[in-house]
């Protein structure tokens, strides 16, 4: 699903010079995998998300995923990407918060191809599946922590993507709310979904199959955790 | 419905604020197209005056207590045609020979000169034949009022001139709103504006064979406007000239053409001046408001726009949203603006809305259209400048942090 060959990434910091967020990354990535990136805060694991995602951009190195040459996609197909086939989860859950739950979950479809008399009905399957069909009527800042991210799961997986890239997932949250997220995740995953999550949390990490870590934007191991 | 959706998202928590703004943009603009429409109808009936070809032509007009009688004034005219250098004069008669579902309708008696001078603006039909009689014997109209829309042209028709006497006519020709027709009646320091009247009529050429027709249907009298023009020949002498003005300035209050237009130009830029710096500043606040919305809402929605682009909305889709959300204020108001023009017509007819000295025409739409151009470059601008200095992935990044 995943493959991504020497890839580097540099950020510009001024008078001409340049930092390099990751250095040389080799990796492969299979559809079912349940995948952790560890590392220290800047180490490049979010880097390394956002550009898997679509999100950002690199310099060098190659990076395909399923099947398509990412380095290069437009804008518009790059986002295309992104609407059909990824999903998002964030620590700050990234919801509209003055509007409602549903319409929160149904953002995805209004990007794609989806007919707009079956976007509702997606959404509230969504919901269904993360255990907030009461809520979809209520905004979304009226929710707890928990009820929020699971908000943002539902409207990662509305659109039926291949993959959710989680990039700490928990970490606004408790440890019995981080339990139960994970919980959900690990369900979207025995349903087929690729996960990836950004974690510095060991207990989260342990919850994946693979681990990951990077640090100093390189891969420093990639085990299994069976 | 999709799209609808996504730009009613942007207006959530704005809605009052862009409401008002959009109902300021659509009054300061009505103010400015009146205050372009007012200068309009001043410029319009300069620039008919100067086509008129009057350079060498003196307006005589008389004092107040001096009125002569129209036998007097129509010798006075007989004699000013034959005093040496003397071109031709242009005077206008009017007679008030109709009685249509109970109310009088006159009509302007033109000369073959004054139509010549001053053609009347025909946008539908034709101008008199050579008599003002058509060959079956129908009086020649050209309808100057917009009331008679529905007389076809060139079919005759009766009019009532009394209970039991009627005219047989045939519309010739239309002028079109705001049917300006000319006016000799204004004396002193006059100016172009002062020779158009607004006032419904129709047009009948003034012959022998017209004027045969109506006596023989009407008693009304002929009446001629007090004032006329003297105009003299490119070959005529100055001595001539000051002849005729020497004899004239005992009993006439004498304006020369070139006084007239200074007279009409300093009106002009009087008028500018007293009613320009309103609108202009309407207009300036209406754009700095603009301005300052377009930065409120492209900030305000930032980060709602970073989640878009999470979900699969690519960077500039989300500018172009954002870009139309802000502009359709000033597409609103330019909109409402231009139907009035383009209605004002009608409702002029239908006796809805009508405002003295006031014209529109193309000129006014492009004005509209330049004031739209304007708001959608600044819209743009800011759209711009501003979105890009923030990519989605730093906005996410924050709301991360």
């Amino acid at each position: 699903m995943i493959t991504i060959h020497d890839l580097d990434k540099f950020y510009p910091v001024g008078n001409g010079q340049r930092f390099q967020a990751l250095k040389g990354i080799n990796l492969q990535v299979d559809q079912g995998e349940f995948v952790a990136i560890c590392g220290k805060s800047g180490s490049g694991k979010s880097t390394l998300l956002n550009i898997i995602g679509c999100l950002d951009t690199f310099q060098s190195g190659e990076y395909t995923f399923l099947g398509q040459n990412v380095g290069k996609l437009t804008d518009k197909q790059a986002a295309a990407i992104r609407n059909q086939h990824i999903g998002f989860v964030l620590q700050d859950f990234s919801l509209i918060n003055n509007k409602s739950v549903l319409f929160n979950v149904m953002l995805p479809l209004y990007f794609g191809k989806t007919p707009y008399n079956k976007m509702k009905e997606m959404a509230l399957e969504a919901l269904k599946k993360v255990e907030l069909s009461s809520q979809a009527h209520k905004r979304a800042n009226q929710l707890s922590g928990g009820q929020r991210q699971r908000v943002a799961i539902a409207r990662a997986i509305v659109g039926n993507p291949e993959l959710i890239l989680a990039d700490e997932p928990t970490g606004a949250l408790d440890s019995e709310t981080s339990a139960k997220i994970m919980e959900l995740l690990q369900e979207m995953n025995d349903r087929g979904i690729t996960i990836m999550v950004v974690t510095h949390d060991s207990s989260v990490a342990n919850c994946c199959k693979r681990i990951i870590t990077i640090k100093d934007g390189a891969i420093l191991s990639d085990q299994s955790n069976a | 419905m999709k799209r609808w959706d996504c730009i009613r998202s942007v207006y959530s928590g704005i809605k009052i604020p862009c409401l008002l703004l959009t109902f300021i943009m659509t009054v300061a603009l009505f103010v400015a197209t009146i205050t372009f429409g007012d200068y309009r109808y001043y410029t319009y009936s300069r620039d008919t005056f100067q086509k008129a070809g009057l350079e060498n032509s003196y307006y005589v007009t008389h004092f107040g207590s001096n009125k002569p009688t129209n036998e007097e004034l129509i010798q006075e005219i007989q004699d000013a045609k034959k005093a040496p250098g003397v071109e031709t004069v242009l005077y206008k008669f009017s007679t008030n020979p109709f009685i249509i579902d109970g109310v009088g309708w006159g009509c302007s008696m033109m000369s073959e000169d004054l139509c010549e001078a001053f053609p009347p603006g025909i946008y539908r039909g034709t101008l008199f034949g050579s008599t003002g009689v058509s060959s079956e014997g129908a009086l020649e109209m050209i309808d100057a009022s917009g009331s008679f829309s529905d007389v076809p042209l060139g079919k005759p028709f009766e009019i009532p001139c009394s209970d039991t006497a009627a005219i047989t006519a045939v519309l010739v020709g239309r002028i079109r709103y705001p049917y300006f027709t000319l006016d000799f009646g204004s004396a002193g320091d006059v100016t172009a504006a002062d020779f158009i009247s607004e006032f419904p009529t129709f047009l009948v050429k003034d012959t022998p064979e017209t004027r045969e027709l109506l006596r023989s249907v009407s008693d009304a009298p002929f009446n001629p406007d007090p004032n006329y023009f003297v105009v003299f020949s490119q070959d005529a002498s100055q001595e001539e000239i000051n002849a005729y003005l020497n004899e004239s300035k005992q009993e006439h209050y004498i304006l020369s053409y070139q006084e007239l237009m200074d007279s009409t130009n300093k009106q002009i830029q009087q008028n500018l001046r007293t009613f320009l710096p309103l609108p202009v500043f309407l207009l300036f606040l209406t754009m700095v408001s603009l301005f300052s919305i377009s930065v409120i809402i492209i900030y305000q929605k930032a980060s709602e726009n970073a989640i878009w682009y999470l979900c699969g909305c690519s960077r500039a889709r989300g500018m172009r949203t954002i870009f139309f959300c802000i502009g359709i204020l000033g597409v609103i108001a330019a909109v409402i603006n231009a139907v009035f023009i383009v209605i004002y017509p009608i409702l002029g007819d239908n006796g809805i809305l009508v405002l003295n000295r006031f014209y529109v025409d193309g000129w006014n739409l492009l004005f509209i259209l330049g004031y739209l151009l304007i708001t959608l470059l600044i819209v743009f601008a800011t759209s711009l400048l501003l979105q890009r200095r923030t990519s989605p992935l730093e906005l996410l990044r924050r709301l991360d942090q």
